[in-house]
């Protein structure tokens, strides 16, 4: 009974990795999987249904839409990656420094992170977006400062925590500098839960950017990522469905598989 | 023992969802009903508005040829004013138009027809006007429109503390007073004289100098005006009711006496899925600004009509930046507008719902230039020799190249995607590939976005709609005396050109200046000019006698439900 | 315990001012002019700019702004809107409702629907029934939300006609919007719940009480039901401090009124006394609700209560 369950949800995790694996190699190579230019348009072939020439079908500029999603998979991993290692950094130092020094850094570190907490990711981000002018950068910018509450918080208690373990009591006692604690046994120690957070979060930033290209703040450019594509698509949802349905299926897919298999590293790192 | 918890836990689950939708239900009744407590105005007359549409339209066996209804349009943009002199937005004028009035109204042909003036006489120089008004016009808080009310009006347009938009008062220009000579015949002076003045008088409405004072500037959410529909409240919609005063409809409407429509509620769905969706499933009567791509299929679908009209003024057109260089070179500027194929643009995007544009200005209009039409300009071929001549030459990376300098173009462009306008600057940068051009599309929300990249732009659409033709070409675009272009186009002849059709009274002789500069654009490729905006509106065929003005706004004046 | 509550208190005095300077920060020091808000760049002098600045008082020192700022708050004055002159203060009263009716609602259905598959989770454990729900937990917060949204609409609205897509007057235009948002959250609370129920039912003492002759009953809503109930807390307080998050999309989607889309407007066109207004209040409800969550915790579970 339980060895079926357990392949089942293997199964699950083996197919979530090969289709990252698969959307790694369209960020890496799109030209050895797209079969189109994404940026051809055949004006011949407006709004075709999906068929064996066209697998996504075309879009409104009779554009091939698989090449396009293809191609677009590199920004939208670009927004994602990015996103999650510059607020899981700051995020992550700022939640240890203030976990492991305490007293009134931590306090005041703690009234900061709450006045954020107030202000909800999505309008930080769209202030941002909204000011800065919309580039790949800047809403990776306004991704990742909204997301450095939540990774900051994270760290800060997994650092409290096992500052309190006895065993790095006994290198204190025993004369070892703060930094060397800090480096060598803090944050050696707390960075599985960090990582099972950041792989989630890698999900939930492509999520948000989809969210902002839908409030009009996303970028135009040569290739558009999916985001973007999923919300341009959507006047087109009666009349030629497939420009947004296939994009929105990659992105749940994606996000999806992502989250499968940071659930699985729960498992693993934190077996309850 | 294991199954047994397991159902325990079972109809726990259930007992816990009961409770849980029991709370739902009193969750929902009760913000509904607060809700409506906060809501203060909007309450009570949304309660009659449900009762009395269901006998007008089912139940109640009226004489076939009783008119009236409700009717639920859905606006695409919130209105910036429902204040008609601070409003500077089409989508605000599809409301006012509905409460307000003004002195003259324009028939299908732009000419003059009495409105709130009966008559008028102008002065040879055309810089003074003298209007006599209709002697039985009230605002809808009871109080009389009158020579005073006038001038109050144009006072009131040049107060600061109004904070006028620029739109209308740019108008107006040249205003110097207002004179009430008897209770109802009012004088008009002006330092100088214009011929589009009337024009332009047409889209000036009238407030109740009363409720300006009253509300100061808190009028722009209590409007009160003479029109056929009277302000009931703006809440979630804007909702107008039917004044039964009114009694001076102009005589181009289909009829006298108070309008059809009952009610008039304007909803703001600004996502096209849900705003055409709602037509689609009848919630709402009429839904404005409808997408190329769905007034196919509205069209056949049974039950539901399009309406439309061409909008006049100044077309879509991509303005150059004059103050770069690069467009002051006449063979550079012929071969950008080789390299674009407008009709493929055109085509693709609106689907055969747009019209091509293909003159600086629209048709319709007095003066414009139909010798232009099918005359089309792109040639890819001539496009790259007329590049190779000037000496841009295809560097290795497939783009052009002189002195080391790359030919790249900096685009900038509004969001949202209105008219799918972000769209055709996509194509653009794709056609211009071919000839070697990059493009580099910039987008922006922001109005300090928009600052910067204005300075900075070196391509720009933007169109224009207004009646008159000379505060058109006046306005932002292409007059540079003492004004501010956003194409910073500086040429002499254009400005010779607009000064003299400023000021020329006669409609003959101004046409043949208008062809004349128009000729001028085309021959020395100054503009590219787009598509001409059609506006949309889908609407459930019960929705009869939606008719449009002169300028394309709605007239609800006429509808009825059948 | 009253101690607590008032230092909880002075602690959120604190975080309110905190927000308030926050914001006041980003919207004047991002890049960007607020005038804008007011005056279209294209079509005004840079005179005419500086004239309205000077009679809006924009042109004075930042610092002496926001004094005068929480001055007026303190005497209920939220200012105007820079685009529209509406009074921010009736602009959010008028608002405010519209979205926490949606909020609460979502949060029924994502409670209703959460404790529900989770506990059925937890109890088929390792079954297929198991697998299942938790792989649509994950698909459900995997999905863009104003695509689900567009999607029901599309499907409920426009193919069936069984509910209207758009407005906010009555409870059926409550419907859509608030299943969309609430399916979204529901995903993390099966998640929660199913993984604390597994905890109890395992419990030594779960087997003890039974055995002590305790009724099924009792054992089932005093310690599974109470054990269920922290983390679903925990996630109600989560999702109504987010509801303004929740709702700047979801307002869009479906047309509906409510200070999730006038925020997400006034941000774009910087209008600053909105921005400010609507944060200053979703503030509050954070912090209360924050609150609650604290007391409720200690209700529930004793542990707390002592710690």
């Amino acid at each position: 009974m339980k060895k079926l369950k357990l392949s089942l949800s293997d199964a699950l995790a083996v197919i979530s990795g090969l289709f990252i694996a698969f959307i790694l190699l369209c960020a890496i190579a799109p030209g050895f999987v797209a079969p189109y230019s994404p940026t051809y348009m055949n004006v011949a072939d407006l709004l075709q249904a999906p068929s064996l020439t066209h697998l996504f079908g075309t879009d409104y500029f009779g554009r091939d839409v698989f090449s396009v999603v293809v191609y677009g998979s590199r920004d939208s991993l670009i927004i994602g990656v990015a996103s999650v290692l510059t607020g899981g950094i700051i995020g992550g130092i700022l939640g240890a420094l203030a976990g492991f020094i305490g007293g009134v850094v931590d306090t005041i570190f703690n009234r900061f992170i709450e006045i954020l907490m107030t202000i909800p990711g999505i309008l930080l981000a769209l202030a941002i977006a909204a000011a800065l002018r919309p580039s790949l950068f800047s809403i990776v910018l306004a991704i990742s400062v909204s997301s450095i509450p939540q990774y900051s918080r994270v760290m800060r208690g997994q650092v409290i925590s096992i500052k309190n373990r006895p065993y790095i009591t006994v290198s204190n006692s025993i004369g070892t500098r703060g930094a060397v604690i800090f480096v060598k046994h803090v944050l050696l120690n707390s960075w599985s839960p960090f990582l099972v957070m950041a792989t989630l979060g890698l999900g939930s930033s492509i999520l948000v950017a989809s969210g902002l290209s839908f409030l009009g703040l996303g970028i135009i450019k040569e290739i558009p990522d999916w985001g973007t594509l999923l919300s341009q698509g959507r006047g087109y949802l009666v009349v030629a469905h497939w420009i947004c349905t296939f994009p929105g299926l990659v992105i749940t897919a994606f996000v999806l598989a992502i989250n499968i298999i940071g659930d699985r590293l729960r498992d693993v790192i934190d077996p309850k | 023992m294991k199954n047994n918890l397991a159902s325990r836990i079972l109809s726990a689950t259930l007992a816990i969802l009961l409770l849980a939708l029991t709370v739902a239900g009193c969750a929902a009744d009760k913000p509904s009903g607060t809700a409506s407590d906060a809501g203060t105005a909007s309450a009570a007359p949304e309660a009659t508005n449900g009762t009395r549409a269901v006998p007008d339209e089912t139940a109640d066996p009226a004489p076939i040829d009783a008119k009236g209804g409700n009717l639920v349009f859905a606006l695409a943009t919130t209105p910036d004013h429902l204040d008609p002199h601070r409003a500077g937005l089409a989508v605000s004028t599809r409301v006012t138009n509905a409460l307000f009035d003004s002195l003259v109204a324009l028939d299908e042909n732009g000419g003059f027809v009495p409105y709130l003036a009966k008559s008028w006489e102008v002065s040879d120089d055309y810089s003074v006007y003298t209007f006599k008004l209709r002697d039985d016009v009230k605002f809808h808080d009871g109080t009389p429109f009158n020579a005073e009310a006038v001038v109050f009006n144009f006072e009131r347009l040049y107060n600061p503390e109004t904070q006028a938009t620029g739109n209308i008062t740019s108008l107006f220009s040249g205003f110097l007073s207002g004179e009430a000579l008897d209770e109802f015949t009012v004088q008009l002076n002006f330092s100088v004289g214009s011929p589009s003045f009337l024009t332009n008088l047409a889209r000036f409405a009238f407030v109740s100098p009363a409720a300006s004072d009253k509300y100061g500037d808190q009028f722009t959410r209590n409007p009160v005006g003479t029109g056929a529909f009277r302000f009931v409240s703006y809440d979630e919609d804007i909702k107008l009711e039917r004044n039964p005063d009114y009694n001076w409809a102009p005589e181009i409407r289909g009829h006298q006496g108070p309008a059809y429509l009952e009610t008039l509620t304007y909803k703001i769905v600004a996502e096209e899925a849900t705003r055409v969706g709602s037509v689609e499933s009848r919630e709402v009567s009429a839904a404005e600004t409808v997408p190329p791509q769905n007034v196919l299929s509205l069209r056949a679908t049974p039950g539901l009509q399009v309406l439309e009209k061409l909008t006049l003024g100044l077309p879509y057109t991509l303005f150059y930046n004059f103050d770069k260089p690069i467009w002051n070179n006449l063979n550079v500027r012929k071969a950008i507008r080789a390299g674009v194929d407008i009709g493929t643009i055109v085509q693709t995007l609106y689907l055969g719902t747009y019209p091509r544009a293909w003159s600086i200005i629209s048709p319709g209009l007095s003066g414009y230039d139909a010798s232009l039409e099918n005359k089309d300009h792109y040639d890819p071929e001539a496009a790259k020799a007329l590049l190779e001549a000037e000496g841009w030459l295809v560097g290795a990376d497939g783009y052009r190249e002189k002195d080391g300098e790359r030919l790249k173009l900096h685009y900038f462009d509004n969001s949202p995607n209105r008219e799918k306008r972000n769209d055709i600057a996509v194509m653009v940068r794709e056609q211009l590939k071919e000839i070697g051009v990059e493009v580099e599309v910039e987008i922006s929300t922001d109005g300090y976005n928009q600052l910067v990249s204005i300075r900075g732009f070196d391509v720009m659409g933007n169109s224009f709609l207004s009646g008159d033709l000379v505060s058109s070409l006046r306005g932002n675009f292409y007059y540079t005396e003492g004004g501010f272009s956003i194409a910073h186009l500086n040429d002499p002849k254009v400005n010779a050109w607009i000064d003299q059709v400023a000021s020329e009274f006669d409609p003959a002789k101004a046409e043949v200046i208008y062809k004349e500069i128009q000729q001028y654009f085309d021959e020395n490729a100054l503009t590219l000019p787009i598509y001409v905006f059609p506006y949309t509106v889908a609407a459930i065929e019960e929705v009869t006698d939606l008719n449009f003005d002169f300028l394309g706004y709605p007239v609800f004046y006429d509808t009825y439900i059948k | 315990m009253a101690g607590v509550v008032i230092k909880k208190i002075l602690t959120s005095l604190v975080v309110l001012f905190g927000a308030l300077v926050l914001v006041f920060l980003i919207m004047n020091v991002l890049p960007g002019d607020p005038i804008f808000s007011i005056v279209d760049p294209t079509t005004t002098s840079p005179e005419e700019i500086a004239a309205l600045k000077h009679e809006l008082g924009m042109d004075k020192p930042l610092g002496q702004q926001f004094v005068e700022y929480v001055i007026d708050i303190l005497h209920g004055d939220f200012g105007k809107s820079r685009a529209s002159s509406e009074p921010v203060l009736a602009l959010i009263l008028k608002n405010l409702p519209k979205t926490i009716e949606l909020t609460v609602v979502s949060v029924v259905i994502s409670v209703t629907l959460g404790i529900l598959l989770g506990i059925l989770s937890a109890v088929f454990r390792n079954r297929v029934l198991d697998t299942v729900v938790r792989v649509l937990s994950l698909i459900t917060i995997s999905m863009p939300t104003f695509w689900t949204g567009v999607l029901f609409i599309l499907l409920f609205s426009v193919k069936l006609r069984w509910l209207p897509s758009m407005g906010s007057e009555g409870f059926r235009t409550l419907i859509l919007p608030s299943v969309t948002l609430g399916i979204v959250s529901s995903g993390v609370i099966v998640r929660m719940v199913r993984n604390s129920a597994l905890e109890i039912i395992n419990e030594p003492f779960i087997v003890t009480l039974r055995a002590k002759g305790l009724a099924e009953r009792t054992v089932m809503l005093r310690h599974v039901l109470r054990n269920v109930m922290i983390p679903t807390i925990t996630v109600i307080g989560l999702q109504v401090t987010n509801m303004l998050a929740g709702s700047v999309i979801i307002e869009t989607v479906f047309s509906r009124q409510g200070i999730g889309r006038i925020i997400s407007t006034a941000i774009m066109a910087r209008d600053i006394p909105i921005v400010q207004g609507v944060v200053f209040f979703s503030a509050i409800i954070c912090v209360v609700v924050n609150l609650v969550v604290d007391v409720s915790y200690a209700i529930i579970d004793p542990r707390v209560r002592r710690a």
